[in-house]
């Protein structure tokens, strides 16, 4: 577990042999491997002398943080400029001192009012804004970036305001997430679950017991996960609830059991008849769980499939734990002393009622059922319909997390700190000096900001604008590409007289073949993006000559491919885990109907599932990606105690009805404590400080029940209508190793066994 | 033995003394003797290649003149690529302050350009302008730290540190160490040293030859490598030449744009 690593950025979460990867790898090869960090700086009035000041000393201070490139620090204080006049041409800085009087300051206004490179760039055209961008190598510590960003920004705190960004607070602010979320919720999880057990068994070892099966369960996956290589990501962090949920349902069951029969037997045999018993069902549900989480690793999203296996991997660890070191500890405790639980009893009073109003409805009211049944998946099927796929970093963080003030304020004031990073390639060395090339260039910058939501572009095109017009004297007629490509080429061998060699390294390749257009987005809504995205592709394709090559690239772009693997996966999941648990229950029972009938209810509460993220415009993404396959594995438990019971009941009666109530009361208030403890397991995740995690948390939840119910109200109806076979028929006398196997499921049922 | 032969057997012995035992302010005015010229003409590549090993390369022809107060004209004429042939930037050295002109072809116009800071790179190379300036002696300290070879050439080691509150505030190093070969007083290396004392540049020289029709020796292939950034600039010189007498009309903005 020690060699687990936080994994916070989604970089790593799509396949290597992705397009987009294979993009930003490239621009990163190309452009350098610079990450940026901008401080925004929001204020009545940019050019207050004391504000101006704050600018300076933040600069001359972020230039002490560990990682930050020397000289690469951008800000009003720190910018040079080319001026032309009569005299010739000067270069110089923006703002050699603080202006102190009036007319310094206007002058200083004038000056970058008249400069587009950062007019409306690095200063909002309002004076609001300002922005203070340093560039960093990419290995830093993102968490000590973080720190001395906030340190040094606190000690300016005043009327200005001041918001960082970049990727590496944007990760960082990830990382402390994911931190706060494994000390918080592991707590709470413990807690709720003690409680749960406490409430079933009122005995301790009924406590400390399954207890120990969930937590040796959570230490095997994620041990599994640091030796495997995985990472800590942000869905990672929902195993060990899920985990709880799931381990301490096979503890529940088994300590159930134990406490049974140690009031008739000696504690020596009430072990190993709880094993036998307990034994077989626990591996069947354990093992559907464990393949419903394992048709995770179907998504090529890496995060996702991690999930899945280190899901799985822990199911199978609480499977095997459970049927050995509680067993072992019990052998060795005496028996437990008798406590009446009156508070137990009183409750179980209001299950049976509450079952048998059930078990009317799903008898006697059945034309009831199919009709809201029919109406129920109608309803979902449309809801479907208006799901929305994949999410921006953004929408990880609930509505009160600071981040969304950081990004408003981005968006809002200055051009927005999304953007799409475009690689515009020409063929050979120099393409890109080509006048016609430079023009398609930025005419497509202009097209870009015409759009809503864009804030400005930066190119190197508008370079060659600005020395076009500092050559003429500042005669802003001249704001355009020249000509001929020896002018560029000579302005930018001007540009590089007073410059470092490797000025431009960021917009242009040292060949002069490729250059890179940054389109600045101010919102983090994804179907915008992906709307903008469209609109500047085919204008790309009409308006560029033919053999430049235009591929896009940044984060965004990583955020909307996931898309696609979130949808694909996903349909492909849900196909998988329905399947393999038709196929696992046609095997256990022989039957085809089997298997048909315990997929219904799973099917039909998926279909709810999605339907009501519609309704609610909960998008499909990373964390809600994960339910159906948890919900099927899990929920699949509760059509087999069912079905199974119901066999063996009618194979005593005879009879449908008589059938039907006891399994009713047996299986049925099973199944009903079984959702509750998988419940409370969940609802912990609704504390987590993500909501793709708080998502998963109420949508596994709700899946739980309506699989559950779904369970007691349709399979009765499907069962009498239908009539199937492998209940029908009375076994042959031969004891074959699945009647064994059922009898000992049957016989198990449940937590509760007296009807 | 007669006494004048003791005398001179005396004085040779002393002589062989001094001449082991030079102090470092005697090896750099060596050294600045060497590196003197009245007027110098050069025709080089200069190469800039970054960290990843690309390249982009442009020849230049270069001539400067020194005046007897020491103040320098220079102009440096872009012969390649074809893009940047003609680009030419003229140099006049006044007693406070440097004068410049630059000359785009494209443009047919010679613009003034203002003055440099001694950090500034030249011409977008690693070198500044601190760097291709002459340095004077009395502006710094020197100290004589050893012997070395290196590239089988048998060098002092020298380390030089500004000493004038000038250009104290204008450097960015805060000492350079100094390799100079023991026969002609040519930096064969040279380190230079910010000042948190962290080594940021290394410019070495190669190809040493006499130049023709003088005594001096030069260097003809330099490079500078700056070891934070990776970035390098070699330059190669075709040809040099040292005192063969530099036309005054070449130091004109007339020259800049038609000659």
């Amino acid at each position: 577990m020690s060699k687990l690593e936080i994994r916070d950025s989604y970089d790593s979460d799509l396949p290597a042999n992705d397009a987009i990867v294979k993009t930003n790898d490239l621009l990163e090869e190309i452009f350098g491997e610079k990450d940026i960090l901008m401080i925004a700086v929001i204020s009545e009035n940019i050019f207050a002398p004391s504000t101006l000041q704050k600018i300076q000393l933040i600069s001359e201070e972020i230039l002490q943080i560990d990682g930050v490139i020397q000289d690469q620090v951008t800000s009003l204080s720190t910018l040079t400029t080319i001026e032309g006049n009569d005299w010739g041409l000067e270069v110089g800085d923006l703002m050699e001192d603080i202006p102190a009087s009036n007319e310094e300051i206007s002058e200083l206004i004038a000056k970058v009012k008249s400069n587009p490179l950062f007019y409306g760039k690095l200063v909002s055209e309002d004076f609001n804004a300002s922005l203070i961008l340093a560039n960093m190598e990419r290995s830093v510590d993102n968490q000590v970036v973080y720190n001395e960003v906030y340190r040094i920004l606190e000690k300016y705190s005043g009327p200005e305001k001041f918001y960082p960004n970049g990727p590496a607070v944007m990760s960082a602010e990830v990382d402390n997430g994911i931190e706060a979320d494994v000390s918080t919720l592991m707590p709470i999880a413990i807690l709720f679950i003690m409680i749960g057990f406490f409430l079933s068994f009122g005995k301790m070892r009924g406590v400390f017991l399954p207890f120990t099966v969930a937590v040796t369960s959570i230490v095997w996956a994620m041990g599994f996960a640091g030796h495997a290589g995985f990472g800590l990501t942000v869905v990672s962090n929902a195993v060990p609830m899920v985990m709880i949920a799931i381990a301490s349902s096979y503890g529940i069951h088994l300590m159930h059991r134990y406490f049974d029969d140690v009031k008739t037997m000696d504690r020596i045999s009430a072990v190993k008849s709880t094993i036998m018993n307990m034994g077989p069902p626990i591996i069947l549900t354990g093992l559907t769980s464990a393949a419903g989480s394992a048709t995770l690793a179907v998504f090529k999203v890496t995060s996702l499939r991690e999930f899945g296996i280190i899901t799985s991997i822990g199911i199978l660890s609480a499977l095997v734990i459970t049927l050995v070191i509680p067993p072992a500890i019990l052998v060795l405790l005496r028996k437990p002393k008798e406590i009446s639980n009156g508070f137990g009893e009183g409750l179980e009073k209001i299950w049976d009622t509450f079952l048998s109003v059930i078990n009317t409805i799903s008898t006697r009211k059945v034309k009831w059922v199919k009709l809201v049944t029919l109406l129920i998946v109608i309803i979902s099927f449309v809801g479907i319909t208006k799901v929305k796929f994949g999410s921006d970093y953004v929408s990880m963080f609930p509505g009160d997390h600071r981040i969304h003030e950081i990004f408003d304020a981005y968006n809002d004031n200055l051009g927005g700190s999304r953007y799409f990073n475009i690689m515009i390639s020409g063929i050979e060395q120099d393409d890109i000096t080509e006048p016609d090339l430079l023009k398609s260039i930025a005419n497509f910058q202009e097209y870009a900001e015409s759009l809503p939501d864009v804030g400005y572009t930066d190119s190197f095109a508008d370079i060659i604008r600005r020395i076009n017009v500092v050559m003429n004297n500042g005669d802003i007629a001249y704001d355009r590409i020249p000509d001929s490509q020896e002018l560029i080429s000579q302005y930018l061998l001007l540009y590089s007289m007073s410059g470092d060699p490797g000025d431009f390294e960021d917009i242009v390749d040292y060949d002069y073949q490729r250059a890179k257009i940054r389109v600045m987005i101010q919102t983090s809504d994804q179907e915008r993006h992906l709307e903008l995205l469209a609109s500047l592709t085919s204008w790309g394709k009409e308006n560029f000559p033919a053999n430049v090559t235009i591929e896009y690239g940044g984060s965004v772009m990583i955020w909307l491919a996931l898309i696609q693997y979130i949808v694909v996966g996903q349909v492909q999941n849900v196909i998988l885990a329905l399947l393999i648990v038709f196929l696992f229950c046609a095997f256990v029972f022989k039957s085809l109907s089997a298997g048909l009938l315990s997929i219904v209810p799973l099917t039909i509460s998926s279909l709810i599932t999605f339907g009501l993220m519609g309704y609610m415009g909960i998008r499909l993404e990373m964390g809600t990606a994960i339910v159906t396959a948890i919900a099927v594995g899990v929920g699949v438990d509760f059509s087999i105690h069912f079905i199974s019971r119901y066999k063996d009941e009618y194979q005593i009666s005879n009879d449908l009805t008589t059938a039907g109530s006891v399994t009713m009361s047996t299986a049925g208030k099973a199944i009903i404590f079984d959702m509750i403890s998988n419940i409370l397991g969940f609802s912990v995740l609704l504390f987590s400080g993500f909501t793709p995690i708080q998502n998963f948390g109420w949508l596994v939840s709700l899946t739980m029940i309506t699989s559950g119910f779904g369970s007691l109200i349709l399979l009765p109806p499907l069962i009498t209508t239908l009539k199937p076979k492998f209940i029908m028929q009375s076994p042959n006398g031969k004891n074959d190793t699945s009647d064994i196997f059922i009898q000992n499921l049957l016989k198990n049922d449940g937590v509760v066994d007296a009807a | 033995m007669t006494i004048s032969k003791i005398f001179i057997l005396i004085i040779f012995a002393f002589s062989a003394i001094w001449g082991q035992n030079m102090t470092a302010i005697e090896i750099m005015e060596r050294n600045d003797a060497q590196t003197d010229s009245r007027d110098s003409m050069g025709e080089f590549t200069m190469k800039l290649i970054n960290k990843k090993g690309k390249v982009r390369s442009r020849t230049v022809i270069q001539y400067s003149q020194t005046d007897d107060n020491g103040l320098e004209k220079s102009i440096i004429k872009f012969t390649a690529p074809a893009n940047v042939r003609g680009v030419g930037l003229l140099t006049v050295e006044e007693m406070d302050q440097d004068n410049q002109w630059l000359y785009l072809p494209a443009t047919k116009r010679v613009r003034r350009i203002s003055s440099n800071q001694k950090s500034d790179n030249f011409m977008g190379s690693d070198f500044t302008y601190e760097d291709i300036e002459r340095n004077d002696l009395d502006d710094y300290t020197y100290n004589l730290f050893g012997e070395q070879i290196i590239n089988s050439i048998d060098c002092y080691i020298i380390e030089s540190r500004a000493t004038s509150e000038k250009i104290l505030n204008e450097t960015e190093y805060g000492f350079t160490k100094m390799w100079i070969s023991k026969d002609h007083f040519l930096q064969i290396q040279v380190n230079f040293y910010n000042k948190k004392n962290e080594l940021i540049k290394v410019m070495r020289n190669s190809e040493i030859s006499k130049l023709a029709n003088t005594d001096k020796w030069r260097a003809h292939h330099i490079i500078m490598e700056n070891i934070k950034s990776g970035h390098q600039t070699e330059l190669i010189f075709k040809e040099m030449q040292i005192n063969q007498g530099v036309e005054e009309s070449y130091f004109t903005q007339r020259y800049l744009e038609k000659g």
